[in-house]
């Protein structure tokens, strides 16, 4: 999934308009606002879910993060752990569990239309 | 610009391990500074510091008064560049930093303030910008010049020759070498065949013998990685296979190994081969091995050609390149700016803040280079943001809280030092939800006691002047513990969970209470009895003056004078109360949760 094609779905369809509403918003950079066409990872869905969360819809954090770290992968980013728990304790995106028990976020892949959509509905039920 | 393909090759051997207890320091590397004071964005603001709020922030700094209790360095962390170089050039995201990085270290510095940037070792930055120093060492020195820095934090990730955050998990290849199952030496009437397990000597830590699929062999030789919390920082942090080989003459031989290579950590690729240790060590071999089929399919490596002494020779393989690399890695930005001074640009004070967190076990070489170096993860992954004072812990999961970072900086004081430089347990978290009054006067005093980097990570616009917060990031007799010309780390004398080594034992277990003193230059000494544990404690902790200076003798001003002092003035450090001790014996009744008191010690 893109990142443009993700972030229209979550402003519901209002294409340009909403790529620019969310920059405005601080929900995207400038970068992608002009690069809407790269390949969304999870971690930055998880960041653009995380801070619509904070920004649009004024969810509080859940303070206590401490449950996210089954995801072994949790503290291998820096700039995203925070969002990555906030969407994961939440029931927003998932984690991805693997054959031999192990369980991550997968933060550097892609992630699919199916999860993306999964996500925003998720998102748009909280309002 | 094409980035190498594989670790540069190391000819200094400054850069080696076997040169990292020397006490030498690369050309350009300052020593004799005192801890860092200031502001770091990524606590307040993550990624969305702008030039707006800097400002904001080095107003209030001179606001509150604290630019003169040593505040000074003003540091945009990650979230600050264009996410890519312009004509090969980093350069300032102009909606966040609209006039410039110049312009604004022109502002900072017209206020009396120094000016902190941030960068990386490898690729992009941690936030993702591909702006990262590597390769770009030079013209990045240059740049940062131009823009007139004081102060450069740089971080780890993307780093091409480890496998650091968003680097290439398969770069642990570089890191350790690999599984060894039997070697073989031909030469100076030499036919041998030595079995790893049976024959070799496992050196060091981190390396074992391990049976897969019914073979024995050797694995994990490389350097334990510090990122996390699990492993002590203190001792041998790396482990090497050795033999001892006596030969009848010297002269020249041939090493093959059976081996297995992997890219995971514990089984790489990266083999180093040396005689001798120390000064005296002769590396042979230090590059990667021809790959195997998988790590448990042993196949015969080329002969490396090794010269022997004649009588008795230690065999080393081993594989120390995570942190040969990484020093070097940090040491090309110091020659970039080492370069740009020849160059004509004036000469002017840079400190280097490194960022690897602990990775590396960067208190083993950081002092090398660097001013202060990280030793664990961040201490918290909640910052915050414009309106959102972020969240802290005192306690947490992994590396997140005040004494998660505490535990492990507080055995690390013999790597500390004014010809050395200083433990990083992170900005500091004063003033972030999660953190009441008690505990951040505690984390004030530790980081006080540490001789640690006194960076600030708040928004300063939610401080006034003479607030509990002020009151705690402004006790100015703290401060003076930090920023005392002895510049001595203090050590941890007692602590109820360990009397025997207490400066040695890594404890994680926060039910307990420390004492930590600090010898300071007037010939004083700073005691501070700390409550890790959330419940109060009831226990009376007493120290006395034998025992401060039985472990802190070679460090004290006069320990003489000390020891043998009639009675002592006691001042302390929160209250301002001073009292007199005619015993020697310094004690307190009870510690409040989280709580800590700090006495100064003066002897009569």
């Amino acid at each position: 999934m893109t990142l443009g094609r993700f972030v229209n779905i979550l402003y519901g369809d209002k294409g340009s308009d909403g790529i620019e509403e969310a920059r405005l918003s601080g929900i995207i950079d400038r970068y992608e606002s002009k690069h809407t066409e790269i390949r969304l990872l999870r971690k930055d869905a998880a960041r653009i879910l995380h801070l619509y969360m904070q920004k649009v819809l004024d969810v509080r954090d859940e303070e206590n993060i401490t449950n996210a770290s089954v995801l072994k992968d949790l503290y291998d980013c820096r700039v995203c752990a925070n969002h990555i728990a906030q969407v994961y304790l939440r029931g927003i995106m998932k984690e991805h569990e693997y054959s031999n028990g192990l369980i991550l976020f997968d933060s550097d892949s892609e992630i699919s239309d199916k999860e993306g959509k999964e996500a925003i509905n998720k998102i748009h039920g909280m309002k | 610009m094409k980035l190498s393909e594989r670790p540069m090759e190391i000819t200094d051997k400054a850069f080696r391990y076997d040169s990292f207890t020397d006490g030498a320091v690369v050309s350009g590397k300052i020593t004799g500074r005192l801890p860092a004071m200031g502001w770091n964005s990524w606590n307040a603001f993550g990624s969305g510091n702008t030039e707006a709020l800097t400002k904001e922030m080095a107003k209030k700094i001179v606001e509150l008064g604290l630019d003169k209790l040593g505040y000074k360095y003003i540091v945009l962390d990650d979230g600050c560049y264009k996410p890519e170089r312009v004509n090969g050039l980093l350069s300032n995201e102009e909606e966040k930093f609209p006039s410039g990085f110049k312009a604004l270290a022109d502002h900072l510095h017209s206020m009396g303030l120094k000016f902190g940037m941030y960068n990386d070792i490898g690729t992009n930055l941690c936030a993702g910008a591909a702006v990262g120093t590597c390769g770009h060492e030079m013209e990045d020195a240059q740049t940062y010049i131009d823009w007139d820095i004081d102060f450069i934090k740089v971080d780890n990730c993307y780093y091409l020759w480890d496998n650091a955050t968003f680097s290439n998990s398969e770069n642990a290849k570089y890191t350790y070498a690999s599984a060894i199952k039997s070697i073989c030496v031909k030469g100076c009437g030499l036919d041998l065949l030595y079995d790893a397990c049976d024959d070799g000597i496992v050196f060091g830590n981190g390396a074992v013998v391990t049976e897969e699929a019914g073979v024995k062999f050797v694995k994990g030789i490389g350097t334990y990685d510090g990122t996390g919390p699990d492993n002590t920082p203190v001792g041998i942090l790396s482990g090497e296979l050795r033999f001892d080989i006596s030969a009848d003459e010297a002269g020249e031989a041939d090493l093959t190994l059976m081996y297995a290579t992997g890219r995971e950590p514990e089984t790489g690729c990266w083999l180093q081969v040396a005689i001798g240790e120390g000064e005296n060590a002769e590396y042979f071999y230090d590059d990667l091995l021809p790959e195997s089929e998988n790590k448990t399919t042993f196949i015969e490596s080329p002969a490396i050609k090794i010269k022997l002494n004649k009588g008795k020779n230690i065999l080393r393989l081993m594989n120390h390149r995570r942190q040969e690399n990484t020093l070097y890695s940090y040491a090309e930005l110091v020659k970039g700016f080492e370069e740009a001074f020849r160059n004509g640009s004036p000469r002017k004070d840079i400190l280097l803040s490194i960022c690897e967190w602990g990775k590396t076990q960067p208190q083993n070489w950081g002092y090398k280079v660097g001013d202060s170096w990280r030793i664990l993860n961040d201490i918290t992954f909640q910052v915050g943001s414009d309106g959102d004072p972020g969240h802290a812990n005192w306690s947490g999961d992994y590396t997140t809280g005040v004494t998660n970072q505490y535990n492990k900086a507080v055995i690390m004081d013999e790597f500390a030092g004014l010809s050395k430089g200083w433990n990083d347990p992170d900005m500091m978290m004063i003033g972030m939800n999660g953190m009441d009054e008690t505990m951040c006067k505690s984390h004030m005093a530790m980081w006080c006691l540490l001789n640690s980097p006194l960076m600030l990570g708040l928004d300063l616009r939610r401080v006034e002047k003479g607030d509990p917060i002020h009151k705690i990031i402004s006790n100015k007799e703290l401060i003076d513990l930090n920023q005392d010309a002895l510049g001595v780390q203090a050590k941890r004398i007692y602590s109820t969970l360990e009397s025997v080594n207490p400066d040695k034992v890594y404890l994680r277990d926060n039910k307990r209470i420390d004492v930590l003193a600090k010898p300071l230059s007037d010939g004083s000494v700073a005691v501070g009895f700390i409550n890790l544990d959330t419940e109060s404690s009831h226990e009376k902790i007493c120290v006395d003056k034998s025992l401060i200076c039985k472990l802190l003798r070679s460090k004290m001003r006069n320990p003489e004078a000390f020891e043998k002092a009639s009675s002592y003035s006691v001042k302390d450090l929160w209250s301002g109360d001073v009292f007199v001790n005619e015993s020697g014996r310094f004690e307190v009744p009870e510690l409040k949760a989280c709580d800590t008191v700090v006495w100064r010690i003066y002897p009569q």
